[in-house]
């Protein structure tokens, strides 16, 4: 089982994101679940990735990487036993850090876990805004990034897309940035390419 | 909630909104991106200091709808291809919402989004209501989801009073502050009986006679000998029996309603109580129970409410006569409250007048099949009872399913008693009878409900001691005449289906707890909650939600979102069922932490709670 943690903050695209990976993998005939947390207790994020035909696994009312990550070993360890899946997408809460969630995976790993892979999302219109306010949060959204996603370029001012690239250059560097715009599909390729070309790879950063 | 994480202040608030266009159609995308950007708005006026992520799903009868909004400069936007047919009077739509949002306590969130479904929705007479029910006659009477008229009660702010309230307030949270002046209990004094009888929170003396243990211990757990068997017990180290570990501790001898000749209707929800227990209770032990403090926080809406919505919370404990803590106990509910205009007064308001509730009998009553009890008798066939061997704290894990329960159909309701803790009456599970083939062949079985009972009805309904005769006495009109609410008029037998007292529950959990746990086992705190707000809400009765009423189906990963949504009702299975969720050393004590809920077989949820549970330690222990 390959899992893909999705982390980035509120509203930076990590949903529709996930809606177009998943759509390719199915075209590839992958088994794939998604679990979705949501610290409110009413879960939107996991209807509309219903609505886009996912197998979907909710978390609400809490944080898996603070509050509630034994719901997400358990969760984790549901899915494995009952659909078996290739890959496992993770949307963590926008207020999470992948530090905290992998964690919780690396204490209680699932049993066939072959990969883990970080994707940090990316929104350029907030994040000089967002890095002034909420610095630990962003940072430690960043830092423990294998990849790194800047969505809503066709939203984006050039000014912005050069400080959200500047910025996660800064505070993830090495790691690979990659610039799309939904509304583009085109403009995923090279992210999807580079997701499902890992497999080999990606092994190491297991846990 | 979230500083660990988001080194911020972000309080999630979220709820569902049922819409119901009543005059003319309404298009769906014209509502939610005006929704969302007037709460944008909203909430940086309010204070915000970041907009996290405005998100929102329309259910549609033609499909659903999303839209979202991350700053108040791009606005709103709606997903492409979703749907946007207009929805016609007569159908109904469901609104998901979520507000994420930095520097906004929820109940302000709340606010804001009751406050701009307000304005965009009533002058387009659209019936709408958060987490409950819309309703067009509703919004024929000017709003809101209750039967009655608005217009007869009197309008009502949070912390000011009417004259027919100030004087009773004044009484009451005086009382309330003299227990803080009180300071902790003299324990000694108490145990001596030289206390002051007029001691603020001195509540009640409780003799605890053998045939009252006996008499629950076997009504509720007859096959524990820890609590049947005195020789067992003794070889245990224990002095005698053990009385069930909330003997003592009712919620009625600590709480405190608000003041009844302030208000001329009631209705209680989001009960969520707590006991905490340190050493047993044996039979002729002698209880102290005493209350420590008291609070009431006032959840009235600010621009003013037919109902003033108050919460109460109140903390007290209980020792025994050598001066020992038996229970630590918290006990919280929201008492939602209406007054008359003086015109509008009947002349006399007697308990069915009173007394406000949800109609929880819309949930069908159950007619128990053969295939029913083929099921229930495999489920009591499958309990397990650790009994003398030691569960050790080492080989629980989180994540464990303890062994299910099964209690009922529970035939006839319990009665609260106060200062007893566990009230009396009600039937007893005929699980011996219904197994044993020669008993089974003798029993009758009802034509309507399916429930096998005993010839003699006293086979099912233990004759209750002597020594137990309820405290509250009520007049043939129901109307109470203690010097608070009956409330075992909602509990009485004969009902075609009465109510059960929320104590019913947790003592059946301690059952399940008890065979889970073993004999040397200790239950060291039981909480449980019934009648949550979303329950509340889905039979038409909005009320504030409580922030501090603990949400226990929560910590289950496979029941998060869900809620106690039925009310216990004679008739009812009861299926206990509870999840470990944590386990850790605190103080010394290996402990463990589980959520309960109980089922009935259709699989509602009438009762929630949780436990936290002392086992022994197989490598502490050597």
């Amino acid at each position: 089982m390959r899992l893909l943690l999705f982390a980035g903050f509120l509203g930076s695209g990590k949903t529709t994101l996930i809606l177009a990976l998943a759509r390719q993998a199915a075209l590839d005939r992958a088994r794939v679940c998604v679990l979705v947390n949501e610290v409110g207790e009413v879960g939107i994020d996991g209807e509309v990735l219903r609505l886009g035909h996912m197998e979907v696994v909710e978390i609400t009312g809490g944080c898996i990487c603070c509050q509630i990550g034994v719901d997400l070993v358990r969760a984790l360890r549901d899915l494995e036993r009952e659909f078996r899946p290739e890959l496992v997408i993770v949307e963590a809460s926008g207020i999470a850090t992948p530090a905290g969630v992998l964690d919780s995976i690396s204490r209680y790993p699932p049993e066939t876990l072959e990969s883990l892979l970080t994707v940090t999302v990316v929104d350029p219109t907030r994040f000089e805004a967002l890095y002034e306010v909420l610095t630990p949060l962003i940072e430690g959204q960043l830092a423990g990034a294998d990849r790194v996603v800047i969505t809503k370029a066709g939203e984006a001012t050039p000014e912005e897309l050069e400080g959200a690239e500047r910025g996660t250059a800064r505070l993830a560097p090495g790691v690979p940035v990659f610039v799309v715009d939904s509304a583009r599909p085109e403009t995923l390729t090279a992210f999807l390419a580079s997701i499902f070309a890992t497999r080999e790879t990606a092994v190491e950063a297991a846990p | 909630m979230t500083e660990s994480c988001s080194a911020g202040h972000l309080e999630p608030y979220s709820c569902r909104v049922m819409l119901e266009p009543c005059a003319a159609a309404l298009d769906p995308e014209a509502l939610v991106v005006p929704l969302l950007n007037e709460l944008a708005a909203d909430c940086v006026q309010a204070g915000a200091t970041v907009i996290g992520h405005l998100k929102c799903l329309l259910h549609l009868p033609a499909g659903t709808l999303a839209c979202n909004l991350t700053s108040v400069r791009s606005g709103a936007r709606c997903a492409a291809g979703a749907a946007r047919t207009p929805l016609q009077p007569g159908g109904s739509a469901r609104l998901d919402l979520a507000v994420l949002v930095y520097g906004l306590p929820a109940p302000t969130m709340a606010g804001l989004v009751r406050g701009a479904l307000s304005r965009l929705l009533d002058p387009l007479a659209v019936g709408w209501s958060v987490d409950g029910a819309g309703s067009c006659a509703a919004v024929a009477k000017g709003g809101g989801t209750a039967t009655f008229d608005p217009a007869d009660f009197e309008t009502i702010f949070p912390g000011v009073y009417t004259e027919r309230e100030a004087g009773l307030v004044r009484t009451y949270l005086a009382a309330n502050r003299a227990l803080e002046e009180r300071g902790p209990i003299d324990v000694q004094a108490l145990a001596a009986g030289a206390l002051p009888a007029d001691t603020p929170g001195f509540c009640a003396t409780l003799e605890v006679t053998e045939a009252m243990v006996r008499y629950n211990n076997a009504k509720y757990d007859p096959d524990n000998p820890l609590l049947n068997d005195a020789g067992y017990a003794r070889s245990l180290g224990y002095q005698d029996i053990l009385a069930m570990p909330c003997f003592g501790a009712h919620d009625d001898t600590f709480m405190v309603p608000y003041p009844p000749d302030a208000r001329d209707t009631l209705l209680v929800s989001q009960l969520n109580h707590s006991v905490t227990n340190y050493a047993p209770v044996h039979p002729g032990d002698t209880l102290y129970l005493i209350a420590n403090r008291r609070s009431v926080t006032d959840r009235s809406p600010v621009d003013g409410s037919t109902y003033r919505h108050v919460t109460l919370v109140s903390h007290g404990s209980v020792y025994n006569q050598r001066g020992e803590k038996i229970n630590d106990t918290s006990w919280r509910v929201t008492e939602s409250e209406k007054i008359y205009k003086p015109d509008k007064r009947p002349e006399t308001v007697g308990f069915l007048k009173l007394w406000e509730a949800p109609d929880w009998t819309t949930r069908p009553a159950h007619s128990y099949t053969d295939a029913d009890w083929d099921h229930i008798k495999a489920l009591w066939a499958q309990e397990h009872r650790q009994g003398a061997e030691p569960l050790w704290w080492e080989d629980v894990q989180v994540g464990d399913e303890p062994a299910w329960t099964v209690d009922g159909p529970i035939d006839e309701p319990l009665s609260p008693s106060k200062p007893y803790g566990m009230g009396i009456g009600g039937s007893r599970t005929l699980r011996h009878e219904i197994m044993d083939p020669a008993v089974f062949a003798t029993m009758v079985r009802d034509g309507d409900d399916g429930i096998y009972r005993l010839p003699d009805r006293c086979g099912h309904v233990p004759t209750v001691p002597d020594d137990a005769s309820p405290f509250y006495v009520v007049d043939t009109e129901g109307n109470g005449l203690s010097p608070v609410l009956d409330s075992r008029e909602i509990h009485k037998s004969g009902s075609d289906r009465a109510v059960l007292i929320n104590i019913l529950g947790r003592d059946l959990a301690v059952r399940h707890l008890n065979n889970w746990m073993g004999d040397h086992g200790w239950l060291r705190n039981i909480r449980w909650g019934i009648m949550p707000a979303e329950g509340h809400a889905a039979l038409g009765k909005t009320v504030p939600k409580d922030p501090g009423a603990e949400y226990f189906l929560g910590k289950v990963p496979f029941l998060a979102g869900r809620h106690c949504m039925a009310h216990g009702l004679t008739g009812d299975l009861a299926i206990v069922k509870s999840y470990v969720y944590d386990k850790r050393v605190r103080d010394g004590e290996f402990l463990v932490e589980l959520a309960w809920w109980i089922e009935t077989i259709e699989g509602e949820i009438w009762t929630e709670g949780g436990a936290t549970v002392k086992l022994p330690s197989a490598r502490a222990a050597g």
